[in-house]
């Protein structure tokens, strides 16, 4: 079963509905109808019903529904206002619905839109529905879980789906609801007068007798009459061409010619397949009040975007909607969020944690490593003091062994003058020497002073002393003398290094 | 109360809680940044330690070695009873005659840096107040120690030069110092002399204090 688009009419006596499906990519009006419907919709249940009881006779598969409202319950209103901010409008316009006896001290919700009217003011079209009625045909529509976002206070749309010749000064239309009609005047796009009647086709048609019912049109025709006259002569450049007429056509057969006559104006049926892009299955019957319930089908296939917005209503509905998604997006966002931080936290806390017990450790580690090599660095101290020590002594022994004293023996004895005879000679550790001898003349002394001073051994000689004496009558010098003693060590190293 | 606020106000909502998350996470990796710096250096002052404590070590080993291969060419205390008898032997063979041998005893080698160290420890000491720590001290503080033996003897020059020669010729390390040669007119050509020979070795203060 293909899946289609249900457009529904909740008037104050009937249901209406259309049906539509996709054939070869354009909608076709495949059913309509309507269901009398004189209960309270504000029961539970009701409306809900009303649908799946609809549903089921007709057979049909809905994807969308598509709702229009035109109860008592609804109003739509012209005022003319002096120009204004948005939110004082609100406010006027809140003041104007409160003058109306049906919403006084009553909740309500409205939407509205402005004209231009002259140069200082505006007018401005609003429709106000109750509350209750509001919030149980929203819930109930939410109780059948088919997706509803659209809906229309009939017939305040209906203007701009309309076949309009543009070539044409004033348009007009004619919607006659069951307890209620309205005249639309627009020109350009905007609506230049809304006349509100409260006679239906439900007073045209339930007068008791014929005398009656003529007598109620002869009126309702009359105060149409009026209302144009009076715009007309208050706008006297314009032309109303013809007028668009939108009826049950079925409870009131021929009343467009009958107003026609009245009005002396050139009345148009507007039936279902005058609407552009809307293809009608040939075998049913459409009366052209379904045009209410089709409204705002049209806007969704058309794509087009209603003058009155077809979710206006919906709005406060879908907030606390909105509210509850973007919240849960935003707690899912949190959570994410949280918990990505959370572990990294986590872990950068873990590692933390954990770097700080090993710093504590190795602190630790330090000080007993210290405390346990504190005696090693005390015996390091030492043997280098020891060894510095032992480096000196043992440079100090190596100076002290800076002759061999066979070698200064072997040079002193080569070295010595013969005719001289040493009587003792002393060698001290500082490398003092001391000759003590006798010769026989001072020739062989001096040679021995320049034996010293050429001497590889010896070197700084000088007298410590020179004295005369006599031995068996011969004349004798005896002598000291005083010289150091060459480092020959140093000397092999020099030679070694030239 | 409209969608684009509700939305304005959970972005909100949503943003600020993130810069929280974003904050505490910054504080968090700041202190972990700093905790890991303080790792890091008491971390290298751990291996730098070891690494010190591995090195002196080794340079004790190093030290214990080298005091070994110096005490090669150091006297003993077994060596010095066959060492005295050597230098008879040596007198016997380069034909002198010791007329007088004294050995004194072990004495620690002063040089100019050295008494100038003993002096500077030997007055920590006495400020140490614990005389076993002074004790311990001295018992580990190793010095270079010579024995001075007095020696006199009679014989020829020639003599005298081949028992020098021989003695400088021992592996061990010695010195010949304060050499005197008396020659004695009724006496000639034998001469007298004196010459203080010094033997080392590596003594413990306490070692040397104690004799």
């Amino acid at each position: 079963m293909k899946k289609g688009l249900l457009g529904i009419e909740v008037s104050d006596v009937f249901m209406r509905y259309v049906f539509l499906e996709k054939e070869s990519g354009s909608y076709v009006i495949t059913k309509a109808g309507e269901i009398s419907s004189k209960v309270d919709i504000t029961v539970p249940g009701v409306i809900s019903g009303e649908i799946f009881k609809l549903i089921q006779n007709e057979d049909i598969s809905v994807e969308k529904i598509f709702l229009a409202i035109s109860r008592k319950e609804t109003v739509i209103h012209q005022v003319v206002l002096p120009k204004m901010k948005p939110a004082e409008l609100e406010e006027v316009i809140s003041g104007e619905i409160e003058k109306i006896p049906a919403f006084y001290h009553r909740n309500y919700d409205f939407i509205f839109k402005t004209y231009p009217f002259n140069k200082n003011k505006r007018r401005v079209v609003f429709a106000v529905l109750a509350r209750n009625v509001l919030d149980a045909v929203l819930k109930e529509v939410e109780n059948t879980r088919i997706f509803c976002r659209d809906l229309d206070v009939s017939p305040l749309n209906l203007k701009d789906i309309l076949p309009i010749d543009k070539s044409a000064d004033c348009e007009s239309l004619l919607v006659v609801q069951d307890h209620r009609s309205h005249l639309f005047l627009f020109q350009d796009n905007h609506y230049k007068l809304v006349y509100r009647s409260s006679i239906g086709v439900d007073q045209l048609t339930t007068a008791v007798s014929d005398m009656g019912k003529e007598h109620t049109l002869g009126n309702w025709t009359g105060e149409l009459k009026r209302a144009l006259k009076s715009y007309l002569q208050e706008n006297k450049d314009v032309e109303i061409s013809r007028v668009w007429m939108v009826w049950d056509e079925q409870r009131a057969p021929k009343l467009d010619r009958r107003i026609g006559a009245v009005l002396g104006m050139n009345v148009e049926c507007l039936y279902l397949n005058k609407i552009p892009k809307v293809q009608v299955k040939k075998d049913i019957y459409l009366n052209p009040i379904y045009l209410l319930a089709l409204t705002p089908v049209i806007y969704y296939i058309n794509k087009q975007k209603a003058p009155f917005p077809l979710d206006h209503f919906f709005r406060s509905f879908q907030l606390k909607k909105y509210f509850l998604r973007v919240a849960a997006m935003a707690g899912i966002f949190l959570l994410l969020i949280s918990s990505i931080f959370q572990i990294a936290n986590k872990n950068i806390i873990a590692q933390s944690d954990k770097l700080t017990k090993e710093t504590k450790k190795i602190t630790k580690d330090i000080v007993s490593l210290k405390a346990e090599s504190r005696e090693l660095f005390m015996k390091q101290k030492e043997y280098k003091a020891i060894r510095q020590s032992l480096v000196e002594q043992a440079n100090f022994v190596k100076r002290l062994n800076r002759v061999t004293w066979s070698e200064v023996l072997a040079v002193v004895a080569d070295e010595l003058p013969e005719n001289m005879a040493l009587t003792s000679f002393k060698f001290k550790e500082a490398g003092k020497a001391d000759f003590k001898g006798d010769s026989l003349d001072m020739e062989t002394i001096a040679g021995l002073m320049r034996q010293i001073d050429e001497s590889v051994v010896l070197e700084k000689g000088q007298f410590d002393f020179l004295k005369e004496d006599e031995i068996e009558g011969e004349k004798i010098y005896r002598f000291g003398i005083k010289a150091r003693l060459q480092d020959l060590r140093k000397k092999t190293d020099d030679t070694k290094k030239d | 109360m409209t969608q684009k606020k509700i939305k304005k106000y959970s972005m909100t909502i949503c943003v600020l809680f993130a810069l929280t998350y974003i904050v505490i996470g910054g504080f968090n990796y700041k202190n972990l940044f700093e905790v890991k710096q303080d790792w890091q250096a008491k971390n290298g002052e751990y291996v730098r330690l070891q690494k010190k404590i591995k090195e002196i070590k080794a340079s004790l080993e190093r030290f214990e070695i080298e005091k070994e291969e110096f005490q090669q060419y150091l006297f003993s205390e077994k060596d010095i009873p066959a060492f005295l008898e050597g230098i008879s032997e040596y007198a016997y063979k380069a034909n002198v005659n010791i007329t007088d041998m004294k050995t004194k005893r072990f004495k620690p080698v002063k040089s100019a840096i050295g008494a100038a160290q003993a002096k500077v420890r030997g007055r920590k000491m006495k400020k140490s107040p614990s005389k076993k720590k002074s004790a311990q001290s001295k018992q580990k503080f190793l010095t270079l120690a010579a024995m001075p033996i007095n020696i006199k003897l009679e014989g020829d020059y020639s003599d005298f030069f081949d028992f020098l020669w021989q003695l400088e010729d021992f592996k061990q390390l010695l010195t010949i110092s304060d050499v005197e040669i008396v020659m004695r007119e009724k006496e000639y050509p034998k001469l007298k002399c004196a010459f203080i020979l010094k033997i080392y070795s590596l003594k413990s203060l306490k070692e040397i204090d104690s004799r």
